[in-house]
């Protein structure tokens, strides 16, 4: 149907009020921002050392845990969508788990697994001295955590839409799978990917509640663009106004260049 | 040389029995409505699928036996499939979908070129290499499938309904041109359609299958005499 078509039929109006609606509850709270941050000290605030490092913090740990996620997370969702085995789906509400979990819960079962007590980092500390907590990789594991769920689903939805016959055409050709997933299977959902990337990521970047729970809130080690944002709010709300505003201008730009650039107008999957 | 196929498949509350001598040279046409488990044969030839028991044996070499656990790798079977609508890969040129065998096989980009440059001007491909597989019409998207399935030159040769989803006229043609390819193939020939015009315009030999049994055996001849 072309848009001239469209607009000669009559919208339904409910339908229209209530989206308003719904569209102004998102814009609201940015004007709101913007209302009230303080533009002259902008300059000052943004300069300050503890604000660049959180972040550079952010920005390092959060393309960290996407390229982790990335690496971890297809294999995870090509084994859930392709390979029959018992218990995939107890696997795959585990894996996507962390997304309806509130992050400080995963926070606190990171603590108790990887902490210098926990199941695993006791062993961690007393064979190889390694202590997780209050680290940097802490903040990336917190992130991964809670981000690549985001993949994972992104990834299975493209890898159950795409024809496993074209996979068994590759094999009769003489494709190993490896072969195969490389050459056939990993260019055909690339859209797919590239959204699932950008969604952990900006999922990772957004991470506050496993991490400070996790990583703890170290200016300089772990303390992120979120959590020197809510330590900020405290002490001198208006950079934690300034700070927000970096945030979602980082966030904003970023997901726009890589719509424009990689998922295209017609991606398939999730759509940014 | 023959190529035994005496096995059985389950696939949920299907099942495909099967006792049939395939012979080197003659071209087979399977015939039956949708679910007969025409498809569902022509996988476990290629190794998509694996038997449930019996064996599947290709000139004395067991390609699959349930009860040995023998189960030879669909990469090192010899056997070319062309499936229905073509399945190209969408992601690669024309060329590229046709050397994705020899590319599979570690082949160099150039030599495979080479390689597949009679079967190229052959099919009548020569133009359309750089194009892209959504860009080709179904005759010529037929075509790259028919190329792309014997460059590895496969010992046995399988369709897939090649003709489904194609308009008279290019059915037509596409018939005459997919006779020349199965004279000019050596090997096992064998033609998945559920057109009995197809069969009897390019087999030997007709099988009928119906809820995965075979209802009917024989020749071209005796096929046209029965209707």
């Amino acid at each position: 149907m072309s848009h001239s078509r469209r607009r000669r039929q009559k919208l339904p109006w409910q339908i229209v009020l209530i989206a308003a609606v719904a569209a102004a509850f998102f814009l609201a709270p940015f004007m709101g921002l913007i209302w009230r941050t303080p533009w002259s000290k902008f300059a000052d605030i943004v300069r300050r050392q503890e604000i660049r490092d959180a972040l550079w913090l952010s920005i390092k740990t959060s393309l960290m845990t996407a390229i982790i996620c990335c690496i971890f997370g297809v294999p995870l969702a090509w084994l859930l969508a392709r390979v029959e085995f018992p218990g995939r789906r107890f696997i795959r509400a585990l894996t996507t788990l962390s997304m309806v979990l509130p992050p400080v819960v995963g926070g606190i079962a990171l603590l108790f697994t990887f902490g210098r007590r926990g199941l695993i980092g006791q062993y961690l500390d007393s064979w190889f001295g390694i202590r997780l907590p209050f680290t940097t990789t802490a903040v990336v594991m917190a992130q991964c955590f809670v981000a690549m769920p985001f993949l994972v689903i992104t990834v299975e939805a493209a890898l159950r839409q795409l024809d496993s016959r074209f996979e068994g055409a590759a094999r009769t050709l003489g494709g190993t799978r490896w072969y195969v997933f490389r050459r056939v299977t990993l260019p055909s959902i690339r859209p797919s990917l590239f959204a699932g990337i950008v969604l952990a990521w900006a999922r990772a970047l957004g991470e506050f509640g496993a991490t400070i729970t996790f990583a703890g809130n170290l200016p300089g080690t772990t303390q992120t663009m979120p959590l020197a944002t809510y330590a900020a709010l405290d002490s001198n709300p208006e950079s934690a106004l300034i700070l927000s505003l970096v945030m979602i201008a980082i966030a904003f730009t970023i997901l726009i260049a890589l719509r424009e650039r990689w998922l295209g107008r017609t991606a398939q999957g999730i759509s940014l | 040389m023959t190529l035994d196929t005496r096995f059985t498949l389950s696939r949920g509350t299907f099942t495909l029995d099967v006792n049939l001598v395939i012979n080197e040279g003659e071209v087979v046409a399977i015939m039956g409505p949708n679910g007969s488990g025409k498809s569902t044969f022509l996988h476990a030839i290629a190794g998509l699928l694996a038997v449930t028991s019996g064996t599947l044996v290709l000139n004395g070499k067991t390609l699959d036996d349930a009860a040995a656990d023998t189960f030879v790798d669909p990469t090192q079977r010899t056997v070319g499939i062309v499936f229905q609508g073509g399945l190209l890969f969408e992601t690669m040129t024309v060329l590229d979908n046709i050397i994705f065998g020899l590319r599979a096989r570690k082949i160099k980009r150039a030599d495979a070129v080479t390689q597949a440059e009679p079967l190229i001007s052959q099919l009548g491909l020569t133009g359309l290499l750089e194009r892209q597989p959504r860009e080709l019409s179904g005759g010529q998207a037929q075509r790259v499938a028919i190329a792309r399935a014997l460059v590895t030159q496969p010992k046995v040769l399988l369709l897939d309904e090649p003709m489904s989803g194609l308009d008279t006229a290019t059915r037509q043609l596409i018939r005459e041109e997919f006779r020349e390819v199965l004279a000019g193939f050596a090997g096992y020939r064998i033609l998945v359609t559920h057109d009995s015009e197809d069969a009897i315009a390019m087999a030997d030999r007709i099988i009928e299958l119906d809820h995965g049994k075979v209802i009917w055996d024989g020749t071209v001849a005796d096929y046209r005499g029965k209707k």
